[in-house]
C-alpha cells in the first residue's frame, strides 16, 4: 500500500510537471525526460519510470494548452490540435477547447493504457520467437518510417539517421571487443552516451532555436467554462474510440509517434463525421476530440514495441531505453518474463498519470496560462542551466555537459538548415541493434546472402514483418504526394 | 548592374555535412576487421551507412544550389546576437572546468538576462542567485547530485 501510495505521488509529481513542460513552447516532454532520466540515475528504477510516465502523458495533453488559446503547439504530437482549438478559443470557447482536449485525451490515454496491458503480453510471446534478422527487418522498417514523415527531405532525414546510426557505433564492437571509430581516443572507447545526445538534440538545440527565432510575446485568448457538455462527450464517444485506436495502431510503428497518430485521426474524422459541429478547420469539436485522443493513446502504442522489442516507438520511449540501461535493464520480450512487476508498474503509473492529468487539466488551467504568459528570454537561460545539471548528473562529468554542448549545436545547425532530428537519435538507438543484428545473421549463415533471403521467405515472422513494411507504406503513399505532418 | 548576393549559409552547410560524411567512410574503411567475413565485419554496416550519408549529402547540397536565393546585403543583427549567445554557452561550458559550478552558471545566468534584457540588473542578480541556490540545493538533496 504504501509503495503504491508513493508510485501514485510519483506520478502525481511528474504528471504536473509534464502538462507545465508540455504547454510551455520551446519545451519538450522529450527534453524533460531526458533531464529526469539521468537525475534519477540514483533512484531505483520503479520510481523514475513512475516520474517519467507522469511526464510523458503529462506533456501531451499539455501541448494542447497553447495549441488552443495562442495557436502555437506547446509540444509536435499538439500541432493539430490548432486547426480546430485556436478558432474555438477566438469565438470565446477557449475554456471549451481545452477541456475538450483534456477528457478526450483522458479518454484516449485509459484506451492506449489498455492496449498496452493486453498488447503487449502478447507481442512479447510472439517476440521470443524473433530471429536476429527479423530485428533488423524491424529496425529498417522504423528508420525509413521516421524519415518518411520527418520535416524536410528524405534524404536529409535519411542523412540524419545515417549519421545517427553510425555514432552510435563508435566505441567498442559488441562481437569482436575491439573499438570502432574511436580514433584512439579513451573518451570515445564508451561510446557515445545516449540520453546525453538526446539531451543536446532536443533539450539545447531545441532552447537556442527558440531564442532564434525571436518569438514576440503571445496573445493568450481569454478562458471561460471548461468542462464540455456530457451529452456531446457521450455522442463523440464512438469516433474517440476509433481515433483512439488508430493512435495506439501509429504509435506502436517504430519512430513514429503521437505527431502522426493526431495527423491520421484527424483526417480519419474529416473524412467520417458527416455533420461536424463546426466545419473542420473552423473550430469543429470532432477535430480536437480526434486529434487529442488519438495522441494520448499513441502513447500506450509507443511503449508496446520498446517493451516488446527494444525498439523505440518514438523519440520519448528512444529515451526511456536510456533508462532502462542506465539501470542495467534491457528491453526486449525477456523482460517481460524476467521483471513481470515493472511492467505491471509501468501500466500502473500511466493509468495514475492519466487519471491526474484530467484532474489537474480541468481544476488548474488558470494557474498554467499564468506561467506559459512568462517570456521566453526569462524562461530559456534556466532551462539551459537544468539541461547541463541533467547532463552532469549522468555520471557527476563535465566531459558529458561537454558531450552535450556538442550534440546542442549539431542540433541547432540542423534546425537551422531543416536536417530533421528524430532520425537521428531514431539511428543512435537503433544502430548498435541492426549492427548487431545483420552481423549475427550473417554469421548464422557464414555470409551467404542468398542464404538469408532463402530464410526470410520461409520465416513466418520474416514475411510478416517484409508484409507489414509493404503494406504500411503502401497505405502511406498511395496518395498523391508525400504524408506529411500537419 | 546590381550586385547579386546568394544565401550562401545553406550551401556552406551542405558541404560541411558532406565532408563529415565523408570523414565518416573514410574512417570506417580502416576500421580492424580482424579474421572476419566481409558481410559479418565490423566495418560493414559503418561502411554501408556512410555511403548513404555521403550520398544524401551530396544530394542536399544539389538541390541547395538549385534552391539558392537572392538575399538582402544586408546583416541580420539579430540572428547575430543568437550565434554570439551560443559563443558565450561555450564559455560557460568551458568555465565550468575552471571554476565552482556554482559560480559558473549564476554568472552565465546573470549575463543571459543582462544580454537578453530579460530583466534590470538587480533584479537579474537576484533571479541568477535565487535560480541556482534553488535548484542545486533541490538536486543535490532529491536527485543526490554531487556538484
Amino acid at each position: 500500500m504504501e509503495h503504491l501510495l508513493n508510485i501514485a505521488l510519483l506520478t502525481a509529481g511528474g504528471t504536473l510537471a509534464g502538462i507545465l513542460v508540455g504547454a510551455i513552447p520551446g519545451l519538450s516532454a522529450t527534453m524533460a525526460v531526458a533531464i529526469l532520466v539521468s537525475l534519477t540515475y540514483g533512484w531505483d528504477v520503479t520510481s523514475a519510470l513512475a516520474v517519467i510516465m507522469g511526464i510523458y502523458q503529462g506533456a501531451v495533453f499539455g501541448g494542447s494548452i497553447t495549441a488552443c488559446l495562442i495557436n502555437i503547439p506547446g509540444a509536435p504530437s499538439s500541432v493539430v490540435t490548432t486547426l480546430d482549438g485556436y478558432p474555438l478559443a477566438k469565438r470565446g470557447e477557449g475554456g471549451i477547447a481545452i477541456g475538450w482536449a483534456c477528457t478526450e485525451s483522458f479518454l484516449g490515454g485509459l484506451v492506449g493504457v489498455l492496449a498496452l496491458w493486453i498488447g503487449t503480453p502478447l507481442i512479447a510471446r510472439i517476440a521470443i520467437g524473433f530471429a536476429p534478422q527479423d530485428y533488423f527487418l524491424l529496425a529498417i522498417f522504423g528508420i525509413l518510417l521516421v524519415g518518411s514523415f520527418a520535416e524536410g527531405s528524405f534524404g536529409k532525414a535519411m542523412f540524419t539517421a545515417s549519421l545517427g546510426i553510425v555514432m552510435g557505433l563508435i566505441g567498442l564492437d559488441l562481437i569482436t571487443g575491439m573499438p570502432r571509430l574511436t580514433f584512439g581516443n579513451d573518451l570515445l572507447v564508451k561510446g557515445v552516451d545516449l540520453v546525453t545526445a538526446i539531451l543536446g538534440l532536443f533539450g539545447l538545440s531545441e532552447v537556442l532555436y527558440q531564442l532564434y527565432q525571436n518569438s514576440s510575446a503571445h496573445v493568450i485568448q481569454k478562458v471561460g467554462r471548461v468542462l464540455p457538455p456530457l451529452n456531446l462527450l457521450a455522442r463523440y464517444l464512438p469516433l474517440t474510440l476509433r481515433t483512439s485506436s488508430i493512435g495506439v495502431l501509429i504509435g506502436a510503428l517504430p519512430g513514429v509517434g503521437g505527431p502522426i497518430a493526431s495527423l491520421m485521426a484527424y483526417d480519419h474524422a474529416k473524412r467520417t463525421v458527416k455533420n461536424p459541429s463546426s466545419p473542420f478547420g473552423e473550430g469543429a469539436y470532432e477535430g480536437v476530440v480526434a486529434s487529442e485522443s488519438a495522441n494520448n493513446a499513441a502513447i500506450g502504442g509507443a511503449i508496446i514495441p520498446m517493451l516488446t522489442l527494444g525498439i523505440p516507438g518514438d523519440a520519448v520511449t528512444a529515451v526511456i531505453i536510456g533508462a532502462f540501461q542506465i539501470h542495467g535493464l534491457r528491453p526486449g520480450p525477456m523482460l517481460m518474463t524476467e521483471t513481470p512487476e515493472l511492467f505491471n508498474m509501468i501500466v500502473l503509473s500511466l493509468l495514475f498519470a492519466t487519471l491526474f492529468f484530467l484532474i489537474f487539466g480541468m481544476l488548474l488551467i488558470k494557474p498554467f496560462i499564468k506561467l506559459v504568459s512568462i517570456p521566453q528570454n526569462i524562461l530559456l537561460p534556466p532551462i539551459i542551466f537544468i539541461t547541463v545539471i541533467g547532463a552532469y548528473a549522468i555520471n557527476s562529468s563535465l566531459i558529458d555537459v561537454a558531450w552535450m554542448a556538442f550534440f546542442g549545436i549539431v542540433g541547432f545547425v540542423f534546425k537551422l538548415y531543416k536536417f530533421p532530428i528524430p532520425p537521428m537519435v531514431l539511428g543512435l538507438v537503433l544502430g548498435p541493434l541492426m549492427d548487431e543484428t545483420f552481423r549475427r545473421t550473417m554469421i548464422s549463415y557464414r555470409g551467404n546472402f542468398g542464404d538469408l533471403l532463402g530464410a526470410i521467405a520461409v520465416s513466418p515472422i520474416s514475411l510478416s514483418v517484409v508484409a507489414l513494411m509493404g503494406v504500411t507504406f503502401y497505405l502511406m503513399f498511395r496518395k498523391p504526394g508525400k504524408a506529411k505532418r500537419g | 548592374m546590381k550586385a547579386v548576393r546568394y544565401k550562401s549559409g545553406e550551401i556552406g552547410a551542405n558541404i560541411v555535412f558532406l565532408l563529415v560524411a565523408m570523414f565518416f567512410l573514410t574512417s570506417s574503411f580502416f576500421i580492424d576487421a580482424g579474421n572476419s567475413q566481409a558481410l559479418s565485419s565490423p566495418k560493414i554496416v559503418p561502411i554501408l551507412l556512410s555511403a548513404v550519408m555521403v550520398v544524401c549529402a551530396v544530394l542536399s547540397l544539389i538541390e541547395a544550389i538549385k534552391t539558392r536565393q537572392v538575399s538582402k546585403a544586408t546583416e541580420n543583427v539579430f540572428q547575430l546576437r543568437v550565434l554570439t549567445y551560443v559563443g558565450v554557452f561555450f564559455v560557460y561550458v568551458g568555465a565550468l572546468f575552471l571554476l565552482p559550478f556554482w559560480l559558473a552558471s549564476a554568472a552565465f545566468l546573470l549575463f543571459s538576462f543582462l544580454y537578453w534584457k530579460s530583466l534590470p540588473p538587480v533584479k537579474a542578480i537576484l533571479a541568477s542567485a535565487g535560480v541556482v541556490a534553488v535548484s542545486m540545493t533541490l538536486f543535490a538533496k532529491v536527485f543526490y547530485i554531487d556538484f
